[in-house]
């Protein structure tokens, strides 16, 4: 999901930058003093999760987790996500710093996104709770290799094929994580409830 | 609403975190790692995506400093290409990119040094053959070309034998992210949040 330096054009760098700070922005706002540990706990997650290779037929796919932490956190979601990106970018090289920007719009507008999208259908118990969670997961996968691909089709036309293959390719990736998010999600709703309810109390 | 995380969350949760950083120390899926080094007369690219994850097939390019293209081809399935090392000006980096799919991208810049084309003992040796003692135009020319050929076989013999030392620092730097990289950007992220927290609560009072 990382984009490396060097691929993409002046114009989507700095629109992605842009985007990256006005949504950081905004996502600081609306964090609630009581949650920010919180924030913190899944920027975390989010930081170490994204290191992990899972075994898939002949390749491997890593995990992202950026659905799982849009419906527990809203906007908030926005600034965890991108605190975890700047380490991963200083600490393991993992993208780069000129590339930030971009790779926060595509791993955290879809975060957001699948808030918007099944916050409603996770916040309340029962089948749909499942449902909306498995489907977060998987929508945050499925919204950023669109956006992936997108900010790739818009550097080089030549990657349009590419960018197909990328969507298939990542097809494993979105089920895995729709049923990781589907899991933690029923997890959390036996023995932390409150957590799911976590971006209706920052926006109060 | 009390959202305080209760001690059973908070243990399962860093237990997790636990077993996740430890599943993650042997892997490195998003940098695309590029090595090269000049052996001999041929300058070798290794790429890969970390352990034992091999850049197949990816678009090597090899260009001067100033951007001129002087090499271009793909690397076989062990991540690996060698190619004759083109010529240079004395003081011309050579620049090796490697394109390992959409949105991964890696490069490796090899210096003067490092191609040994600076190295004052080498240039020294090929430039200025040791004067004979003959005046014999013809005997000088040829222990001239025999000098160089005794170089290059010298040279040759060097990189053979060098080479596995340079396979096997390849492998040691092509490691992922290390326990306290990965240790240390969790306590940033939890440091920054006790930041942001008393920023917020000193806001507020």
């Amino acid at each position: 999901m990382h984009i490396s330096e060097g691929i993409l054009s002046l114009p989507i760098l700095a629109g992605g930058g842009v985007t990256a700070v006005i949504g950081t922005a905004i996502g600081l706002k609306r964090i609630d003093n009581d949650h920010i540990m919180e924030t913190a706990l899944l920027s975390s997650a989010f930081f170490v999760a994204s290191l992990i290779h899972i075994p898939l037929g002949p390749g491997s796919v890593h995990l992202v987790l950026n659905g799982l932490v849009g419906i527990l956190l809203g906007w908030a979601s926005v600034p965890a996500i991108a605190t975890a990106l700047f380490l991963q970018a200083l600490l393991f090289g993992f993208g780069g710093l000129t590339v930030l920007g971009v790779n926060i719009v595509i791993m955290a507008a879809p975060a957001v996104a699948v808030s918007f999208l099944f916050g409603s259908m996770v916040r309340k118990p029962g089948k749909s709770q499942l449902l909306g969670a498995f489907l977060a997961g998987l929508g945050a996968i499925l919204l950023s290799t669109l956006l992936l691909a997108l900010a790739l089709v818009g550097t080089d036309s030549s990657f349009l094929t590419t960018a197909k293959l990328l969507l298939v390719a990542q097809l494993p990736l979105m089920l895995l994580e729709g049923l990781i998010t589907l899991f933690v999600v029923s997890f959390l709703a036996k023995v932390q409830p409150d957590l799911l309810q976590l971006t209706i109390t920052s926006k109060s | 609403m009390n959202t305080r995380l209760s001690p059973l969350l908070t243990m399962s949760f860093f237990l997790s975190l636990l077993f996740l950083f430890i599943s993650a120390l042997p892997s490195q899926a998003h940098r695309l790692r590029v090595f090269a080094y000049s052996s001999g007369r041929e300058i070798v690219v290794t790429a890969s995506f970390g352990h034992n994850r091999p850049a197949e097939k990816s678009k090597v390019t090899a260009t001067s400093n100033s951007g001129t293209l002087l090499f271009q081809g793909r690397t076989d399935i062990r991540g690996q290409l060698r190619f004759p090392r083109p010529k240079l000006a004395q003081d011309d980096k050579l620049v090796i990119t490697v394109n390992g799919g959409p949105g991964h991208q890696g490069s490796w810049i090899l210096t003067p040094e490092d191609l040994g084309t600076r190295h004052p003992l080498v240039s020294q040796e090929i430039k200025q053959p040791r004067p004979l003692k003959s005046d014999n135009s013809v005997k000088s020319t040829l222990a001239s070309e025999e000098q160089q050929a005794l170089s290059q076989l010298v040279s040759d013999a060097v990189a053979r034998e060098i080479e596995p030392l340079k396979v096997m620092m390849v492998r040691h730097m092509d490691t992922g992210p290390s326990l306290q990289n990965i240790i240390g950007g969790i306590g940033w992220l939890i440091g920054l949040g006790g930041l942001l927290a008393a920023w917020k609560n000193r806001k507020k009072k």
